[in-house]
């Protein structure tokens, strides 16, 4: 029951976070909007018991990337006034929720049929760990964690070769 | 080595890139010239290391319990994308430089595109394959808005990578539903799942979503906005590349996940599959009748395409066996030869100057480089299916299995479409053939051999595909299934 509580709070911040992100005008709004939905997520991770997810979640999605995207908007200095207008954005937001709306039922009765009376087993001890998320990744899972090696290659490679200055 | 040996297609690739890219900073300029040939070289290399990987874990094929499976399919994939890759960078050295582009991180990026589409080859496991569906998108992406100058490519590499990260976030909310309810996310693991236990809600919630983000990716009628743009955008050897190897490439994993892993849910997505391929057909015929730039209405002609390829996949649920795949396999080789032909010439024609990409712009080229338009109108004709040549056979075979699978609704809308397209292809031949050249015209300023090889290779093999359709596959040891498949439609 309190668990139910707690994960209805996280989720309604995390949904308006998100919400904020896309209506807010200024880019350094949205961002911090983001933030709010990036720690409510981590908050999420922590019912869950994957604590391990919740601190990374924290430090890195929360911490460092917000962060550089902070630096690069204030680097940038948009002003109010530069901003391209942004018109009805309120309409456009519930005309996106309205159309979305079914798809929001599906997957509540897909859920609720699904879950509806499961009853969820208790985790055992050292579920989440840094161990058993080292397992996941380098047992069960190397051969994909190996290929994204490859896949930030292709981004850092892609990034130099975009932005480099032309001779 | 024989451990490493299966995981050289994948990885060899990277290596190339990787010294791609160190020639391009350590190299005296003066010697540059060469970093295409290194590349052609490497390409070679990836091929027959892909020959080689087959044969060394043959008959059975499965490495790393699963994640990988090297088959004669994965086979076939890997030599036609290699191939396609080959062809891409040939006909990109010349236009590198012509636009004096940096040549190093453009075949670099080829080169870790076609890892990734060797993986998606191959790969049986749908987080190994989301991960390489990103890196083929992720190179795309720079490859598109290289010529960053360019406000065209500019527009057309930011609308792809908006929409193409949408796709792949559905693609993922997909696989983690699906996960949730297999709690695994091997294809063959999923298989058995749902052929034993009841379909869950959720786990059609994640087929479907998967099934959108993969139709974004193939550009299916109503997913396709993004395409036209990012067509128009790139350059020419780069609209080739992803007319040609990334389409094929993500038709691989579409045909391996629908066909492989989905097959036990096929009551789910037959009638999703069956619904897109109509409106695919039916939209990119009429949508490529509109246009006067070439490279949008090449992107419509290969949307309208692969409203083709999905009537085939529909094809693949409803009949058991390799039927559907070795017809699906034999378009989709006629479809990729004839595209690099036709994208060769169009390189060669655009070399002096980017912006002849309008129809008008081959009027009269077939008294000006007789040669040149003769393999263009052979390989438009494939592309309607006139009969003799290959497009005929593959449309016919592609057809004939939809028609045994008792669609007989998308089999007509097929043959609908087909004829549409007999407008959009013919306009372009009476152009080159019927109008006089126009005044404007700069003749291109170099000649050069390998592109117009390209172009006649192609044409030549379309050509050859159609006369004697059993002598061609026996050249490719990866397509003796489809021989098998050929011999036996033969006999009834």
């Amino acid at each position: 029951m309190e668990t139910t509580a707690y994960f209805i709070i996280l989720s309604v911040i995390a949904v308006i976070g998100g919400l904020l992100t896309i209506t807010r005008s200024h880019p350094l709004s949205a961002t911090l909007s983001l933030v709010m939905t990036l720690i409510a997520l981590a908050g999420l991770y922590a019912l869950l018991s994957a604590d391990f997810l919740f601190v990374i979640q924290i430090l890195v999605y929360a911490g460092a990337i917000m962060a550089l995207m902070v630096f690069v908007i204030m680097l940038l200095n948009v002003k109010e006034i530069h901003l391209p207008p942004e018109k009805q954005i309120e309409t456009r937001v519930l005309l996106a929720l309205l159309f979305l709306s079914p798809i929001f039922f599906l997957v509540q009765r897909g859920i609720t049929m699904q879950f509806g009376n499961a009853v969820f087993p208790q985790t055992q001890a050292g579920y989440g760990s840094i161990e058993a998320v080292g397992l996941a990744l380098y047992r069960n899972h190397f051969f994909p964690f190996e290929v994204i090696s490859i896949l930030l290659l292709v981004a850092l490679v892609g990034v130099v070769a975009l932005a480099k200055r032309r001779a | 080595m024989d451990k490493l040996l299966p995981f050289l297609p994948v990885s060899l690739p990277v290596l190339f890139g990787l010294i791609v890219l160190l020639l391009g900073v350590f190299l005296p300029l003066k010697q540059r010239y060469l970093l295409p040939h290194v590349s052609l070289v490497g390409v070679a290399f990836v091929a027959l290391s892909a020959i080689a990987a087959y044969k060394a874990v043959a008959p059975n094929g499965e490495i790393l319990g699963g994640y990988l499976i090297l088959d004669t399919y994965s086979l076939f994939f890997s030599l036609l994308l290699s191939v396609a890759t080959f062809i891409t960078m040939l006909s990109a050295s010349f236009y590198l430089e012509r636009d004096g582009l940096v040549k190093a991180e453009f075949l670099a990026l080829l080169f870790f595109c076609l890892s990734g589409m060797l993986l998606l080859a191959s790969s049986r496991d749908l987080i190994t394959l989301f991960v390489a569906l990103e890196i083929v998108s992720m190179s795309v992406y720079v490859l598109v808005g290289y010529d960053r100058d360019n406000l065209k490519a500019n527009e057309g590499a930011f609308k792809y990578f908006l929409l193409g990260s949408m796709a792949s976030a559905l693609l993922l909310y997909g696989i983690a539903l699906l996960y949730g309810s297999v709690a695994s996310t091997r294809l063959y693991q999923i298989h058995s799942y749902f052929s034993t236990h009841a379909h869950e809600p959720l786990a059609a919630m994640g087929l479907l979503l998967v099934l959108v983000g993969l139709a974004f990716k193939v550009a299916a009628v109503p997913f396709h906005t993004w395409s036209p743009d990012a067509y128009e955008g790139a350059s020419m050897p780069v609209t080739g590349f992803m007319a040609t190897a990334v389409k094929a490439a993500v038709f691989a994993l579409l045909i391996r996940v629908l066909g492989e892993g989905f097959i036990s849910l096929k009551t789910y997505w037959v009638e999703v599959v069956a619904i897109l391929a109509v409106l695919t057909m039916l939209g990119g015929n009429i949508l490529a009748y509109t246009q006067r730039n070439i490279k949008r209405m090449l992107a419509y002609s290969s949307i309208a395409h692969t409203g083709y390829l999905l009537t085939g996949i529909t094809a693949l649920a409803l009949q058991p066996g390799n039927e559907a795949v070795s017809a699906l396999l034999y378009y989709l080789l006629i479809y990729v030869l004839s595209s690099l032909g036709i994208f060769a010439a169009l390189t060669w024609l655009s070399s002096q100057n980017e912006s002849l990409v309008q129809i008008s712009d081959l009027a009269g080229l077939g008294k000006k480089y007789p040669l040149t338009a003769l393999g263009l109108a052979l390989l438009f004709f494939s592309f309607i299916g006139i009969p003799p040549l290959g497009g005929f056979f593959a449309k016919y075979y592609l057809f004939l299995t939809v028609l045994k699978a008792h669609q007989l609704f998308l089999v007509g809308v097929a043959v609908l479409a087909s004829i549409l397209s007999i407008v959009y292809y013919l306009k372009i031949v009476m152009v080159m053939y019927m109008e006089p050249l126009a005044e404007h015209w700069e003749a291109p300023r170099i000649r050069p051999v390998s592109l117009g090889a390209v172009l006649g290779c192609c044409s030549f093999a379309v050509f050859w595909a159609g006369f004697a359709p059993v002598n061609f596959l026996n050249v490719f040891p990866g397509l003796l299934p489809l021989l098998e498949w050929l011999q036996y439609t033969s006999l009834i």
